[in-house]
């Protein structure tokens, strides 16, 4: 950019020289036309006046006419000779310069002769020589000569100014141009000038600051600094240095070193390598030999550690050397406490009676103590091997994973959770842990794991207990159910018998008091025989019908109350048996099969007989008059129930009738001695032993009656 | 109109229907004693009586209705009575053995007039039957 705006000065300098160059020669040319001009003019009025001398002196004849005369035609040589020599310059030919100054020799001729003529010749000579006109045609002559010539030369002269004034115009653009180029060139500079004088401020401020920061920071700097120049002399000390020596800086600047910086070996007391020296001698940093002790001007002797360095650029030489040490007595206290506090910490963490783990974010085992590793039955290394995942039992990895997460996202402060470890034998132990997350440099989790196994197993216990007496309960409640719903039954039932009994027992009762007053009131009257045997008769029936009620009565509350012992009972067997021993079934009164063989069946034989009895008793009993029973008994088997059927070739039961059949105390009609209570006792005791009753019949042709019972 | 002097027994107890007419005749009511053996029987002479005028059968001025019948009992004619406007004024009597409060209050609520426990002893039976003529079959009767 400089070279550029160099070069650029110089082309215009150059520029305008050459364009001042040319405008000068311009004008040098217009100067020699203006002159030659100038002499054109002088020649022909010296000639002029030459003559006009002349004729003065042809006309007076005094001398002093002659006088301008000479002067003329001196002045006249000498322009001819200055026009020789402008005309040399000039446009101007030499032949058109010699051709005038031979016509000008020539006029002054012809004067020098009209003058010899008037003084030989006397005036008329001379006027006749006028009159020859040669004076005046050669006259005539120079001036048309001059004339040519000046034209000539004016023509010169204009061209001359042309180049002239378009020179000038050249070098003014040239200057104008020049000046702007020096213009911008010089704002240019400027601008140059003024930001690098700002940089060079800014600099220097900097380099101020950094020096003021440099020496505030190793002022302030907790370690001591002492630097040396390259020949070991101290040039600087701050407070920590001159504390620990006990020099100030003005009086240690210029000291050499190991007067200033006193160290001997702690246990030797012999004196310490200078660290100076030895990076001087190396080149490079070097630290200092353990158990140094520094000795200060007053004699105090400090415990130090150090460091000594080369002050050099890179690759540069070496300035000095810079010392940093410090008070080991403090560090070395503090560190002492560091330790211990440590070791405490470790102590709580290891001898603590649950198991700790530190677990990194991925799972695996960072630290485990003791109990933990007692707990689960690995070793240490074993332990540090796993992770948390390979540790806990699968059924709570999921319930967990979720609170790890919510931990390490800071959702939750830490977490309680009741979960199974895996010992290294695979049985699981029943643990609390409680987990939170610490974030020293990265975070990990810390777990506190609490062997719950004791309180887990005495739950478990608990709560089989609890089980257990709810399931006695529930067995207690439903036999007390069972027993209650069976006794509701039993008092509905007897409550209906007592109903039943007070209704039916009260009409034989009502007829044997009622015959037995008309007997007693009527005998006195004389009641026939007839009479009197009618009403005992009545009553008699009426005592007979009371003690069948009463039977009935008795048998029906045995089905109802009496907790029989059921088993298996062979039906052959009893219905052939009873057959056998009941008059009204005997074979002269009626005919009763039995079809094949009959099952056994679980039962009360008591009760059985007593429904059995009751069945084919009404089976031949409800026949009508003349009419001798049928009866068929066979077994069909559905299940694990036997269906015992008895058809007989009764008189049939009313459809409407059929429905209260096995109701208590329900006749069917008159016609028929009964008491009413068979059927209920024959329902009452299938029911008993877990089976079914029921009935069809068609009126006049006969009823069938079943039982269906278990079979054994 | 003169009240019949029939009373309609429904007694399925033969027994019974002999100690009414001994009563009867002791009380010395005059008043004739039909009876049916049961509920069945006491709708099929009121059914084919129709009306108390025209028919063969004298129509009863009062009812004497067991609860206990075979084949239809006491409730049974209660409802059936209930069904037919033309018996809201044949005066019905339970006569049973049954002293619970159940049968008498339903009885009541069926339309029974009154509800006589059958005593034990004649003597009560005809003092009841001279109450029942007095009370349901005389002119003068409520």
């Amino acid at each position: 950019m400089f070279l550029a705006a160099g070069a650029l000065l110089v082309g215009t300098f150059t520029f305008t020289y050459l364009v001042g160059q040319h405008a000068v020669k311009a004008n040098r040319a217009i100067a020699a036309h203006r002159a030659l001009l100038q002499e054109l003019a002088l020649v022909v009025s010296s000639l002029t006046e030459a003559e006009t001398g002349q004729r003065g002196f042809l006309i007076t004849g005094e001398d002093s006419f002659l006088e301008p005369y000479r002067a003329s035609v001196a002045g006249l040589k000498e322009h001819l000779a200055s026009l020789r020599t402008l005309g040399r310059a000039a446009a101007l030919s030499p032949e058109e310069v010699s051709r005038l100054e031979e016509l000008a020799r020539q006029q002054l001729a012809v004067l020098d002769q009209g003058i010899e003529t008037r003084r030989g010749q006397g005036p008329q000579a001379a006027a006749a020589f006028i009159r020859t006109l040669e004076g005046k045609k050669l006259m005539d002559e120079i001036r048309a000569l001059e004339a040519a010539m000046v034209e000539k030369e004016q023509r010169e002269l204009d061209l001359a100014l042309r180049t002239a004034h378009t020179s000038v115009i050249q070098r003014t653009l040239a200057f104008a141009g020049t000046g702007v180029v020096n213009l911008l060139f010089l704002a240019w500079t400027y601008r140059r000038i003024v930001r690098e004088t700002h940089h060079r401020e800014a600099v220097t401020l900097e380099i101020a600051r950094q020096k003021e920061l440099m020496a505030t920071t190793l002022a302030s700097i907790g370690d001591a600094v002492l630097v040396t120049d390259a020949e070991g002399r101290v040039t600087f000390a701050n407070a920590e240095a001159e504390r620990l020596t006990g020099w100030t800086i003005a009086e240690a600047r210029g000291q050499p070193l190991p007067a200033v910086f006193r160290i001997i070996n702690e246990t030797t007391r012999q004196p310490a390598e200078n660290p100076v020296e030895k990076v001087l001698r190396l080149g490079k940093v070097v630290g200092l030999a353990n158990h140094t002790v520094l000795i200060s001007k007053d004699g105090r002797e400090t415990p130090i550690d150090d460091s000594a360095a080369p002050i050099r650029e890179p690759l540069g030489p070496l300035y000095g050397v810079v010392l940093v040490f410090r008070d080991f007595s403090e560090h070395k206290e503090a560190e002492r406490v560091i330790h211990e506090s440590e070791e405490r910490f470790r102590a709580s963490y290891e001898y603590a009676a649950v198991g700790i783990e530190q677990l990194a974010p991925d799972g695996r085992l960072l630290q485990v103590n003791d109990a933990l590793c007692r707990m689960l039955g690995y070793s240490r290394e074993e332990l540090l091997q796993r992770t948390f995942m390979d540790i806990t039992d699968p059924q709570d990895l999921a319930a967990e994973r979720f609170l790890i997460d919510q931990l390490f996202a800071g959702t939750i402060p830490s977490y309680q959770l009741e979960k199974r470890y895996l010992r290294q034998d695979g049985s699981p132990v029943w643990v609390r842990v409680t987990s939170s997350v610490a974030r020293i440099a990265r975070p990990y989790r810390i777990t506190m794991v609490e062997d719950i196994t004791q309180r887990k197993r005495a739950e478990a216990a608990l709560e089989a207990a609890r089980a257990e007496l709810a399931r006695a309960n529930t067995e207690l409640e439903q036999t007390v159910q069972q027993r209650t719903s069976r006794l509701t039954e039993m008092v509905a039932e007897l409550q209906h018998m007592s109903y039943a009994i007070t209704h039916d027992m009260r009409a034989p009762l009502r007829a044997m008091n009622a015959f037995a007053t008309v007997l007693l009131e009527e005998s006195a009257t004389g009641l026939s025989q007839a009479k009197v045997h009618e009403y005992c008769g009545r009553i008699l029936t009426g005592a007979n019908r009371l003690d069948k009620l009463i039977t009935d009565a008795l048998s029906y509350t045995k089905a109802v109350l009496l907790e029989l012992p059921m088993q298996p009972v062979n039906l052959s067997t009893l219905i052939r048996g009873m057959l056998d021993t009941y008059p009204n079934l005997h074979p002269d009164k009626a005919d009763i099969q039995i079809e094949g063989d009959l099952p056994v069946v679980m039962g009360n034989e008591s009760l059985l007989t007593q429904c059995f009895s009751n069945l084919l008793g009404n089976a031949v009993k409800f026949v009508a008059p003349g009419v001798r029973p049928q009866v068929r008994i066979r077994a069909s088997v559905d299940n694990s129930f036997t269906r015992l059927s008895v058809q007989d070739n009764g008189v049939g039961i009313p459809e409407k009738a059929q429905r209260r059949l096995f109701g208590m105390f329900q006749k069917l009609d008159n016609v028929y001695e009964g008491t009413g209570i068979g059927l209920a006792i024959v329902r009452k005791v299938v029911e008993r032993m877990g089976g079914k009753v029921g009935a069809e019949s068609e009126p006049g042709k006969g009823s069938c009656f079943w039982v269906e019972l278990r079979r054994a | 109109m003169a009240r019949s002097a029939a009373i309609l027994v429904a007694e399925d107890e033969e027994t019974d229907v002999l100690l009414l007419r001994i009563a009867l005749k002791k009380a010395a009511v005059p008043a004739e004693l039909i009876v049916a053996r049961d509920g069945q029987e006491v709708v099929e002479y009121l059914d084919s009586g129709r009306a108390p005028n025209g028919s063969s059968h004298p129509f009863p001025g009062l009812l004497l209705l067991d609860l206990k019948m075979p084949r239809m009992g006491g409730f049974e004619v209660l409802e059936w009575l209930g069904r037919r406007a033309m018996f809201k004024n044949l005066p019905v009597v339970i006569f049973s053995s049954s002293t619970h409060e159940s049968d008498i209050k339903r009885a009541r609520e069926m339309g029974a007039r009154d509800y006589v426990v059958k005593p034990h002893d004649l003597q009560n039976l005809v003092g009841i039957l001279r109450e029942l003529h007095s009370k349901y079959l005389t002119g003068g009767g409520r």
